[in-house]
């Protein structure tokens, strides 16, 4: 596959490329609404400027540690070399975005990132970036995993979380 | 009729707590009010990680601001991030103004160098005045007219790991620069760039997903039409082509490629304007300019 590159296009197609972001076939999900959440999810867990974008808080502009290629947002909730202060990062930088997002979609995705990140810290580093109960978070972490369009890649990670979680609430 | 409880705009408690509002014959809601309250308790917590100072910003302003405080090699680390995003509206401007290769190259470097490491230029801006993409214009016409000071980079900038322009001779001014104003090639540019990287994050994304039929249908079935012009084969002969079952399935990975174009135009907007509010209007002015052929 080779790269793209837009130099050289007549700005109407730079425009068209543009509203490729609006493109109504992507919409607000009315009709299906959890295939929607979904779908946004497994974007943003594709995404590798998301943990650039956080990694600049703590320093890290390139978001990969020793300088490696990008790595996605997926790879860097479900890898164990994550650091506890990207994964720090991370939540903050969900926490900031849910304040603002408009769609319910979105709010899910990025709802599902913060206890992302938080069940990493918790079965990762055995540290709880949060000073919601273990009760609490058993119940939050639960109630995300029975939704149909929790991406596959998390599963595995909350659940875990959740038995770390059943584990030291006793 | 349902009474479902719906975030209100500040979300889970970030803002306030959820609030009930009455709708009827709604959906069942995405996520439910029994998490929302939980959420709410949650996104209401001090974290016991970096203090209870919550507030993260991500723009390429914090990102310029921030590199006062830190070191040398931390200053170079920032002018290498800006001068990797931005050199080729800021290059091909100082084209479109009359300099010469070189000559716009050293203004190029001359000038990320001023901001970072100098910071004149940023201290007599507002980041609360808005949009990176204004400020890095406004403040590239504030240092010409004060270029003298470049005469001073070599004292200010350290020799080892300086970003290379080299690559600027291979590119160069794109075929229509001739036709447009400075400021129409800068906005050109800046659009160009931003596409670039967002076609190349969506594409790499795919590749290490191990979804290269996904791309090869959206590249050919969304991207081809708009960048070669022409239609669309048509999904039927794609999916031969591509070996997929059927129509239905195509378009479905087409939506899949598409929602992840969409979430990388935001990721690289978001950093260049105020707040996630301001994504949508940053890309339709982007698009109005450069619609109406005037893009500057």
């Amino acid at each position: 596959m080779d790269k793209d590159t837009t130099i050289g296009l007549t700005a109407e197609k730079l425009a068209q490329l543009l509203a490729l972001h609006f493109d109504p076939e992507l919409g607000t999900g009315q009709d299906d609404r959890s295939e929607t959440a979904g779908q946004l999810l497994e974007a943003y867990l594709a995404n590798t400027s998301i943990v650039a974008a956080a990694g600049q808080g703590s320093g890290n502009l390139a978001g990969a540690p020793g300088g490696g290629p990008p790595r996605s947002l997926g790879e860097v909730l479900t890898d164990p070399r994550s650091s506890l202060e990207t994964l720090t990062e991370i939540k903050r930088y969900a926490k900031k975005r849910a304040a603002q997002q408009a769609s319910e979609a979105e709010q899910a995705v990025v709802t599902t990132i913060y206890f992302a990140a938080v069940a990493s810290g918790l079965v990762v580093h055995q540290r709880k970036l949060t000073t919601t109960s273990y009760e609490d978070l058993y119940a939050s972490l639960s109630e995300l995993l029975e939704k149909p369009w929790m991406s596959p890649k998390l599963r595995g990670l909350l659940e875990n979380a959740r038995r770390v979680c059943r584990a030291r609430s006793s | 009729m349902l009474l479902v409880q719906r975030p209100s705009r500040g979300l889970h408690g970030l803002k306030g707590t959820p609030k009930a509002e009455l709708c009827v014959g709604d959906p069942k809601p995405i996520l439910d009010t029994n998490l929302l309250r939980s959420l709410s308790m949650a996104f209401r917590d001090q974290t016991t990680m970096g203090g209870n100072q919550c507030v993260f910003t991500t723009t390429h302003w914090s990102v310029v601001l921030d590199a006062g405080a830190g070191d040398a090699a931390r200053r170079q680390e920032v002018l290498n991030y800006l001068l990797e995003r931005y050199w080729k509206p800021v290059y091909c401007y100082l084209r479109r103004k009359g300099y010469s290769n070189d000559m716009a190259k050293d203004l190029t470097q001359d000038f990320f160098e001023e901001i970072v490491l100098s910071r004149h230029l940023i201290r007599r801006a507002d980041p609360r005045r808005g949009r990176f993409r204004t400020f890095l214009l406004s403040a590239l016409n504030n240092y010409l007219v004060s270029r003298y000071r470049a005469a001073t980079r070599k004292k200010r900038c350290p020799a080892q790991g300086q970003f290379s322009l080299e690559r600027l001779e291979e590119d160069g001014l794109p075929p229509q620069a001739e036709a447009m104003e400075p400021q129409e090639m800068f906005t050109y540019m800046w659009a160009s760039a931003l596409l670039d990287g967002i076609l190349a994050e969506v594409r790499q994304g795919c590749v290490r997903d191990d979804m290269q039929v996904h791309w090869e249908l959206f590249h050919v079935h969304v991207l081809e039409p708009i960048m070669k012009g022409g239609s669309s084969p048509g999904l039927a002969q794609l999916c031969r082509r591509l070996g997929v079952p059927d129509e239905a399935k195509a378009a479905n990975m087409i939506v899949t490629v598409k929602r992840r174009f969409q979430v990388a135009v935001r990721q690289a907007v978001l950093p260049q304007v105020d707040s996630e509010d301001e994504v949508d209007d940053e890309i339709r002015e982007l698009m109005k300019i450069l619609s109406r052929g005037r893009a500057g």
